[in-house]
């Protein structure tokens, strides 16, 4: 059974009245073409997610996953077609986000770790996460995916396996309703341990009211009530 | 004022910044290798090295800031950073504020303390460094803006060093004419104040643009990956 | 405005109208070339102090205008590039680069030329050859960033960045290098732009301009529609493998 967390939900986060009317969001793509250089990669997609749903995208290799992800990140611009946040127009890019509108939360295998940091360091430099001391006893209390033990090592003598926990802890700091998760192949790589504490993690931040979009070879446990895309038919 | 993750990148840059201080020497002693190879080539006539000093302290000071330029964005755009950032909010303005701030310091500090090595070595009077320290203050400044601007254009490049100074070396011209006309108008007993404004208009200049051009760089790298 | 460029950002339309414009220009430049030649070489007169030398002029002073409004178009085209994502705009930018520093290189080697009779040496560091020296290495630049990564389209957005901030930069260094150039030497010595040209010497040099100009068009267009072709080329080959 997915354990749910409730030290890692960032409720404070918000500052608003969360706990009585959390935020309602609903991402909308129509039509959305994407250009990789001079490959389509996809025309005329559609997708929804909406707050506590759970989107996995699925296809072979490069049929479009990442871009997609991309360009719902706003990295990718779109070559057709319009992504929306309840039905005004969606930029993740954004310099100024309002209190109380949608944020996005990136995880790839480039996962932004500084290298010649300390897990605990990388972990401190989440946007308005506690100082260190702060994470180091919330990990005492609840430590997902196990980086105790190698909380003070710089990330470059990690193997890629514990690279890719303390990656995916850092997730964990950012459950709530505010947050859109864009994850690619966050669970490429997991052994059987890791995958309970992803899909655990995953359940606690839809519980939460967020949402996520991701990319993956994986099924999910059907708990989660994930819907599927498949990428391979849009083409 | 964007505040937004500008202080998170600032913490950033202090904590990587013990990592990185050895480049930065690396470019003092490369600085000073430089200078130290013009005498060895006209000869030590010291009235001959009195009229080139200023000129070669400047110079040195560009082509030895060259070879760490790449190093600006390369490490956290190939480590998935630049992607977190400019999702934050004050996205990748913070950041790049963050990292020339970062970078001028690390960068300006050992250069500026070394020059009175130098105008020793040139024997050049030590009064001229209350100018020659304000104006490479400044001039470092420009050419981090300006090497900003390079690093972020030809991030990923093949041969990126040297397409890096190619692209530099002629935007950095305005720089070195006024930089060294300061020192040379005061060593010559002449007003400094006319050149000295003109470096610092070309300096707010690049102020202006060069944050908007390697902002609009680094989204089109983000643009490829 | 903006559905003009829009219709002529339609290759084919492109093409059926650059292959209208095209002759013509080749044409014109040819009957401007012949024209001007004749009153440069033979109609006009020599000057009073550098005699025939100064008949380098009439290929100098237009090849130097092409040279800097060929960067500046580069600039615009960059413009529309960046913003717009106008497809040809980075077709027209590719196809203006070598040709503008073809003819900056033709000003320095042409000053040069210029210079030796009168002076004595090869070079002269005054501020005009100086400034084209600096616009070449403008140019370099933007070619070797453009061609300098695996990704066509990186090379094409991050040169267009680089032409822009070269078209915001080029007055500033401009003005540096005058500025040191009357610092330093300040007996000017081609000077070209400044010496009072004689209306008999007018003639000839705008004959020169239009027809430099009119090949510059017709190059560009030349080479424009070439790489389109290739691009047909190269999209049909990648088609025919992938069935």
């Amino acid at each position: 059974m997915p354990v749910k967390s409730e030290l890692m939900n960032t409720k404070a986060q918000s500052g608003s009245t969360e706990d009585s009317h959390p935020p309602h969001f609903r991402l909308d793509g129509r039509g959305i073409a994407l250009l990789r250089g001079q490959k389509q990669i996809c025309a005329g997609l559609d997708f929804s997610v909406s707050s506590g749903e759970i989107l996995v995208l699925r296809g072979p290799n490069g049929s479009g996953k990442s871009s997609l992800l991309r360009a719902i990140a706003g990295f990718l611009p779109l070559t057709a077609g319009q992504i929306s946040c309840n039905n005004k127009p969606f930029d993740a890019q954004r310099l100024e986000t309002p209190a109380d509108s949608l944020r996005c939360l990136w995880y790839a295998q480039a996962d932004g770790l500084a290298e010649t940091l300390t897990s605990l360091e990388n972990l401190s430099l989440l946007p308005k996460t506690a100082p260190k001391t702060n994470i180091e006893a919330q990990l005492s209390l609840h430590d997902p995916f196990s980086i105790a033990g190698f909380l003070h090592q710089p990330v470059r003598s990690l193997s890629t396996g514990q690279r890719q926990r303390v990656a995916l802890t850092r997730q964990c700091f950012a459950s709530s309703a505010l947050y859109l998760w864009l994850l690619d192949e966050p669970n490429s790589g997991l052994d059987s341990a890791g995958h309970k504490a992803f899909e655990a993690m995953l359940a606690t931040h839809q519980d939460a009211g967020g949402l996520s979009v991701l990319a993956s070879h994986h099924l999910l446990d059907s708990r989660l009530t994930p819907r599927y895309l498949d990428l391979s038919d849009e083409m | 004022m964007m505040i937004g993750n500008f202080t998170l990148c600032l913490q950033r840059e202090a904590l990587l910044g013990r990592g990185v201080i050895g480049d930065h020497l690396g470019q003092v002693a490369f600085f000073v290798m430089i200078a130290a190879l013009f005498p060895l080539a006209v000869g030590p006539s010291p009235d001959l090295l009195r009229q080139l000093g200023p000129s070669v302290i400047w110079i040195s000071a560009l082509l030895s800031a060259l070879p760490v330029f790449d190093r600006l964005f390369a490490e956290d755009d190939r480590q998935g950073w630049l992607e977190q950032v400019s999702l934050m909010q004050g996205g990748l303005t913070g950041y790049v504020g963050a990292r020339l701030i970062s970078w001028y310091l690390l960068s300006v500090l050992p250069l500026l303390g070394i020059t009175p090595v130098l105008v020793l070595l040139y024997d050049l009077p030590l009064s001229s460094l209350k100018v020659l320290l304000p104006s490479l203050a400044i001039g470092t400044a420009c050419l981090n803006l300006l090497g900003a601007i390079s690093a972020s254009l030809t991030l990923g490049a093949r041969r990126a060093t040297l397409l890096l100074a190619l692209l530099l070396l002629p935007l950095s011209l305005p720089v070195l004419i006024f930089g060294v006309a300061i020192t040379q108008s005061y060593l010559a007993g002449f007003s400094f104040a006319g050149q000295a404004k003109l470096l610092g208009a070309v300096f707010l200049f690049l102020l202006a643009v060069s944050p908007v051009a390697t902002i609009a760089a680094l989204r089109s790298v983000l643009e490829d990956k | 405005m903006t559905g003009l460029f829009d219709s002529l950002a339609n290759p084919t339309r492109f093409r059926t109208v650059s292959a209208v414009i095209r002759p013509f220009c080749f044409w014109a430049a040819a009957i401007f070339f012949i024209f001007g030649l004749y009153l440069a070489l033979l109609a006009s007169p020599p000057d009073y102090q550098q005699g025939d030398a100064v008949r380098i002029m009439y290929v100098h002073v237009p090849a130097a205008w092409l040279g800097l409004s060929s960067y500046l178009g580069l600039g615009l085209c960059a413009l529309f590039y960046v913003v717009w994502r106008h497809p040809l705009a980075n077709i027209a930018a590719r196809a203006i680069a070598p040709i503008g520093a073809g003819f900056t290189a033709l000003t320095l080697i042409t000053g040069s030329l210029w210079g030796y009779p009168i002076w004595g040496t090869w070079w002269v560091w005054d501020a005009r050859l100086t400034s084209m020296l600096v616009l070449l290495f403008f140019f370099i630049g933007y070619i070797a960033l453009e061609t300098g990564f695996e990704r066509p389209e990186r090379g094409a957005r991050m040169a267009s960045i680089l032409a822009l901030v070269g078209v915001l930069n080029l007055p500033i260094v401009k003005f540096s290098v005058d500025w040191w150039n009357t610092l330093h030497q300040p007996a000017s010595i081609l000077r070209s732009g400044g010496m009072a040209i004689d209306v008999s010497m007018l003639w000839p040099l705008f004959t020169m301009f239009a027809g430099f100009q009119l090949f510059f068009i017709w190059v560009v267009l030349h080479r424009m529609h070439w790489m389109l072709s290739e691009r047909r080329r190269v999209a049909g080959k990648a088609r025919a493998k992938a069935m």
